[in-house]
């Protein structure tokens, strides 16, 4: 057994240390933890552990056990455009997770729990696109290659109100921004002097969850959450006049989200949940910002709020050496944005602009498709002595792109678009309670 | 006219948004101030024995040294007083929040932990300002506060008198794929230029070890090593414009590539080797001695390599001068040596009973500086620095029934006197000129740490 332990704690020592420096949306998009993404990204009114420092803070309080997880999920995109493949890179990276019951005695005892989850990319900590809009792009699909950073407290209000458990979180990103002054130097040499801020921006968390043994109820609120480059440049000193440049966009993205759901324990091993997530797109202004003052502003991209419905079902099975649990589930996930099509250029004050009476219009081709995601997974749970267990979790999903037929064509003279494909998710996680 | 347009596609096209996600320098705040009250007051000779929340910082092992799970949050403020030649050279002041956590556990007789520490500048989460670099600026004390420090690590207690602890740092580098397109209008820039861009930025992750270890033989004597990996963030652009000249009759076409390259931090390896002596249990010594390897240093002058082509008409030719080429640029090296840091700490606890403890601190460091003297055309300015610090800490421990355990609460204030050193520069028509180089640093700061036994 101590043998075991020290295995386990190496590839925790190897692989733990991650900080916390941006975030965002692999979550959003296939869910966050093990257990959630294998029961169709649900776990609003039933989650535990990490995880639910994304999904409902309310449910750390449920965790009685201080532990710690190390996982690694990856996707295999296989979308298409007029049949041929899009490049779109797969995601992967490890994922961290931890939770601490904070050992209060008197009034506060066992109502107080810290969580938090991490999720890093293997080869980018963020990943910034801002594309031309009439370059075709999949603006919700095309958004994962970034560091996810989560944390929360949750609150058990047994005892004033029983199973009734309230939490708050936070996700964090960053916005990059900076100046640039441009001017001669005292050898008469043209010489940039730089000033760049990493700032940090938060989207909170709030989340309320009450269960009475057989039935349960969850509600959360996510904010939006977003991730700007950007940096301001101005020259002088200059024989002619330059135009202020601000080089950048609006790189990463997560709408305000409400998500509701209900559980019911059919049997003692028989879990059965219901949920909706309801995700406020039509806030996203799109990722271009005007280069110069006098530049025209790309399109709107008009995407719409958009409501997701989600079932799921878990099973578990009891020895007296470990529990297995078997999970799966169903979502549909509508796409918030239009066909691609034609669009009216605004000028510089966000207006339609104009020209000899005409609209000014250009091809704007944000591709995405409504999804139909197929869930499923097995837990494991086996004690280890001193009141600790092991935890191991797999998880696999496949988001099937209904085919969808587009108002524009790829290049001129072309039939209109047609996006279709496939997106296989899967992951898995290794944990310790003690 | 002539020169304009190659300083609008150097300048506009070229350096400027090269650094758009070029937010490094080298080193973090605990590098230079400390982390945590307690350890800051005994500067930072706690290799051998930290067990609080900077131990993610001074030495990992120790977060398996103690019993207790341990969350701690402080702030943290320096302020400097830096002049050269007697003019104050306005370094911007560095606030920020510290906090340190430690999870111990124990399955099947082998005690462990966890831990995560950090801290996080209170205005910005980092910030980078380059200049001129004939322009002298205090290389170390510029920038080189102005970011974040996160961490987190694993330690093992195999045997009582061993501790291992480690874990794997993380920073990112960025690399920039630029396009700009579109129309820029001469007569009227801010009214008719109609540029627009794309961008591919990309923020690497890099990962370097933390590695450390600490020996307790007895009650009385405390040993500790621990090793910091070194860390280079090179930071890239490519970027591509395609731009129209407007307002001249016909667009002129205007082409320019632009490839660059350079360490935007530079954060050397470094060991520190530490032991505590507690000759009565209310009193602890401590000393130790930490190789820091600037030789190593990474100018954070790039490379660059220019191509700029307008095809200018006959006409015209006279109007706008394209120069030939643009001439490459190559770092300079900055021809840093290794510095050696010894410290000594000291702490006399006056009160120690079973609810209450109260303790005074104090300690001293010194850091030679790693850069030469700057006869030629850089100037990177800095001063070897003598650190004095003093400190206390009180401690609460009967709190039950809510806290079975302890709350702490330990103040820290550091004062660090940089004697004048004086640069001459071996040109007498150096821009800069020699110069005179020193003055005063004062910070403080406050932790608050709970422990639950």
């Amino acid at each position: 057994m101590r043998a075991a332990a020290i295995t386990l704690s190496i590839p925790l020592a190897v692989l733990i240390a991650l900080p916390a420096t941006a975030a965002a949306t692999p979550q959003d998009l296939f869910g966050f933890g093990t257990r959630s993404p294998a029961l169709a990204m649900t776990g609003v009114a039933f989650s535990e552990g990490a995880e639910a420092s994304f999904l409902n803070p309310a449910g750390l309080s449920r965790v009685r056990r201080r532990s710690i997880s190390l996982g690694f999920s990856a996707a295999a995109y296989s979308v298409n455009l007029d049949g041929d493949r899009f490049p779109i890179e797969a995601p992967r990276g490890s994922t961290i997770g931890f939770c601490l019951p904070l050992p209060f005695g008197g009034f506060l005892r066992d109502r107080l729990v810290l969580g938090g989850g991490f999720y890093t990319p293997v080869g980018v900590l963020l990943r910034g696109v801002v594309a031309y809009p009439d370059v075709p792009q999949f603006p919700v699909l095309d958004r994962v290659q970034v560091v996810a950073v989560q944390f929360g407290a949750g609150m058990d209000l047994s005892g004033w109100v029983d199973g009734l458990r309230v939490g708050v979180g936070i996700s964090a990103l960053a916005d990059l921004t900076g100046d640039v002054l441009v001017r001669l130097n005292q050898e008469n040499q043209f010489v940039s002097e730089l000033e760049t801020q990493l700032l940090s921006t938060f989207g909170p968390i709030l989340g309320v969850s009450y269960d009475n043994g057989r039935f349960g109820v969850g509600a959360v609120w996510r904010s939006e959450l977003m991730s700007h480059m950007g940096l301001d440049v101005q020259a002088t000193d200059l024989p002619v006049e330059v135009p202020p440049l601000t080089v950048g966009g609006l790189v990463q993205y997560d709408p305000h989200t409400v998500a509701v759901e209900g559980v019911w324990h059919a049997t003692d091993d028989l879990l059965l949940v219901a949920h909706a997530t309801v995700r406020f797109w039509s806030g996203w202004p799109g990722p271009q910002q005007k280069t110069t003052m006098s530049s025209d502003l790309a399109p709107a991209p008009e995407l719409s709020t958009v409501v997701s419905p989600r079932v799921a079902v878990e099973h578990t099975v009891r020895d007296t050496r470990f529990e297995m649990r078997l999970r799966a589930g169903y979502a549909f996930e509508p796409s918030p944005a239009p066909p691609a099509r034609d669009a009216t250029v605004r000028d510089r004050d966000g207006r339609p602009r104009v020209e000899g009476g005409v609209p000014v219009q250009i091809p704007l081709r944000y591709l995405d498709n409504d999804r139909h995601v197929f869930t499923a997974g097995i837990g494991i749970v086996r004690p280890v002595g001193d009141g600790a267990r092991v935890t191991f979790d797999i998880y696999g999903q496949a988001h099937v792109l209904a085919p969808r037929d587009h108002d524009v064509a790829r290049t001129d003279g072309a039939q209109p678009m047609r996006t279709t494909g496939l997106v296989l998710a899967g992951g898995w996680s290794l944990g310790l309670e003690f | 006219m002539r020169g304009g347009l190659t300083a609008v596609g150097v300048a506009l096209l070229v350096g400027l948004p090269a650094q758009l996600i070029t937010a490094r320098v080298a080193a973090q705040a605990p590098d230079t101030f400390g982390l945590g009250s307690r350890s800051a007051s005994l500067a930072g000779a706690v290799t051998a024995d930290v067990e609080d929340g900077s131990a993610n910082y001074y030495n990992p092992a120790g977060l398996a040294r103690g019993g207790a799970l341990r969350l701690g949050v402080g702030y943290f403020a320096v302020h400097h007083a830096l002049a050269i030649d007697d003019v104050d050279s306005n370094v911007d002041p560095v606030r920020g929040l510290v906090f340190g956590m430690v999870v111990p556990g124990e399955i099947a007789g082998l005690r462990f932990a966890f831990g995560l520490g950090g801290h996080l500048n209170d205005e910005r989460l980092s910030r980078f300002r380059s200049i001129d670099r004939g322009r002298p600026r205090w290389e170390f004390f510029d920038n080189r506060p102005h970011r974040p420090f996160l961490a987190a690590h694993v330690a093992l207690r195999p045997w009582d008198w061993l501790l291992v602890g480690g874990g794997i740092g993380f920073q990112s580098t960025s690399t920039t794929i630029l396009d700009i397109r579109g129309s820029l209008d001469l007569p009227r820039p801010n009214v008719d230029s109609r540029l627009k861009h794309s961008m591919i930025g990309d923020l690497q992750t890099i990962r370097y070890p933390q590695l450390g270890v600490q020996v307790v033989p007895n009650d009385t004597w405390s040993f500790g090593l621990v090793y910091r990996g070194e860390l280079d963030l090179r930071n890239r652009l490519f970027a591509e414009g395609l731009a129209g000249i407007t307002g001249l009759g016909d667009p002129i076409p205007l082409y320019v590539l632009i490839e660059t390259a350079s360490v935007g931090a530079f954060v050397p390896q470094q060991a520190s080797l530490g032991a505590a002596f507690r000759p009565t249990p209310a009193v602890r010594l401590s000393a130790e001695l930490t190789w820091i390897d600037w030789s190593d240093y990474r100018s954070s002058i790039g490379s660059s390599d220019v191509i700029l082509t307008i095809d200018l008409p006959p006409e015209l030719a006279g109007v706008i001068d394209v120069p030939d080429s643009i001439a490459s640029s190559r770092p300079i090296p900055a021809g840093l040596h290794d510095r050696f840091v010894p410290r000594v700490g000291a702490e006399v606890s006056a009160i120690d009973d079973e609810d209450l403890g109260l303790s005074f601190r104090g300690g001293y460091y010194y850091e030679n500086t790693p850069i030469p003297e700057q006869t030629g055309f850089a100037n990177l300015v800095d001063a070897d620095r003598h650190v004095f610090s003093i400190g206390a800490g009180l401690a609460l421990r009967d709190l039950e029934p809510l806290i079975d355990g302890f709350v702490t609460f330990d103040a820290h204030f550091q004062y660090s006197f940089l004697p004048e050193r004086v640069t001459r520069k071996s040109s007498l028509v150096d821009p800069a000129g020699d110069y005179r180089a020193g003055g005063h640093i004062f910070s403080g700061g406050l932790t608050v740490e709970v422990g639950f036994q």
